[in-house]
């Protein structure tokens, strides 16, 4: 017996191994014009073609002593022989050397070699801020424009922590030379002191040596929201 | 048991989750700051005085005792300015185991020749305990006199310097 496949199933054979790799044909050629089509779809980008100036502002402050004659010592020169009862005034520029506006003005001490003088709030350093409209006189210190008070007298243990210190307005408007003259008044209260037989009482303002760093500090003006 | 166990974890989980917040609130807040310091020296002056028995005495830092022998003679002692600070004057007093005492002085930064005499040739001045005013530069002194009115005793002066008594207050502009 002769076993073989007809030639009609053959045929049929045949004509369903075309269909399927029609059909595969056809799926794989479907899916790749699927796949094709998605990097062929259209794009648009705008740009400016010159690029965007964008800067930021500065907010920098410089203090120095004043320029005037006799009035020179600033925070620099230190201070000798201060007594019970003395003062000792001090003439300083505050400049707004940076383009932003500033706020919140703060001012405040600090002592490398605490004593007395910053922890005694009664007896010792007391400090009163006062700021001229203009530069004070050489050598007498006197204001001749409007004088007004920066910080109240009040003793340097509290300024030990930034204290407020009010500014005329226009002396915090962001531009160069943008100048406040300031006069420090350091007083030693008089006190109640006695020495006796040569030596100190306990806890005396005499004879002591203190290291002070005076701080000026201020925050930029408020952020704003431009638009336009 | 396990109850603590619980709340103990919660309040721990709870802080962690707070305590960021509390972080961030603060971050947002920062803004630019700008700060200039300048560092200065400054001390203080002293006023001070002791009595002390000779003229190139260092500060005692006590009252000066003086021991008498057998007689009432005149005992000197010098009071000094042991300061940095010029004196207006000062204020002393005088103890005595025994009797009373009198006080004579003689002109600043001269001594006692005598009794009677100061070595200026001028006449030993009345003085008085409590205070005394008299111009009294730094390291100056003041020679002094006590007589006591009883032998053998124990005379101890004491010296003080208020804030009336140091220079008059400055006020600098510099």
């Amino acid at each position: 017996m002769k076993l073989g496949i007809s030639p009609v199933l053959a045929s049929k054979l045949s004509s369903k191994v075309v269909k399927v790799a029609i059909l595969a044909t056809a799926v794989t050629g479907g899916v790749t014009l699927i796949s094709t089509s998605v990097f062929a779809s259209l794009s648009a980008t705008a740009f400016n073609t010159s690029g965007q100036s964008v800067t930021t502002g500065t907010l920098k402050l410089t203090q120095a002593a004043s320029g005037q004659t006799g009035l020179t010592g600033g925070f620099t020169t230190p201070i000798s022989g201060m007594a019970p009862g003395d003062q000792v005034n001090r003439f300083i520029d505050i400049t707004q050397a940076g383009t932003l506006n500033a706020t919140n003005m703060t001012f405040k001490v600090a002592d490398a070699n605490t004593t007395t003088l910053t922890t005694d709030a009664t007896n010792g350093l007391q400090i009163t801020v006062k700021e001229c409209s203009v530069a004070y006189t050489a050598t007498t210190g006197v204001c001749s424009g409007t004088e007004t008070t920066a910080l109240a007298k009040g003793s340097a243990n509290a300024l030990l922590v930034d204290k407020a210190l009010t500014l005329n307005a226009a002396d915090l408007v962001g531009s160069a030379n943008n100048v406040a003259h300031l006069k420090i008044v350091a007083d030693l209260p008089a006190g109640s002191e006695v020495t006796a037989n040569g030596t100190l009482p306990s806890g005396t303002v005499q004879g002591v040596t203190s290291s002070l760093t005076w701080t000026f500090t201020e925050a930029q003006r408020t952020a704003t929201t431009v638009q336009g | 048991m396990n109850k603590k166990r619980l709340v103990l974890a919660g309040l721990v989980l709870g802080a962690l989750f707070i305590t960021p917040q509390v972080t961030d609130l603060a971050s947002a807040a920062a803004s630019a700051l700008a700060g200039n310091s300048q560092t200065q020296g400054i001390t203080t002056a002293t006023y001070l005085a002791a009595a002390v028995s000779s003229t190139g005495a260092s500060n005692p830092k006590v009252a000066l005792q003086i021991v008498t022998g057998g007689n009432t003679n005149a005992q000197y002692f010098y009071v000094k300015n042991f300061g940095s600070n010029a004196l207006i004057g000062f204020g002393f007093t005088g103890n005595v185991t025994s009797g009373t005492l009198t006080y004579k002085k003689c002109p600043v930064g001269t001594t006692f020749s005598t009794a009677t005499r100061c070595s200026d040739s001028s006449t030993p001045t009345t003085a008085s305990a409590g205070a005394v005013t008299t111009s009294l530069a730094a390291g100056s002194y003041l020679p002094m006199s006590v007589t006591p009115s009883k032998t053998n005793v124990t005379i101890t002066i004491a010296t003080s310097v208020n804030n009336t008594q140091d220079r008059a207050p400055v006020i600098s502009i510099s």
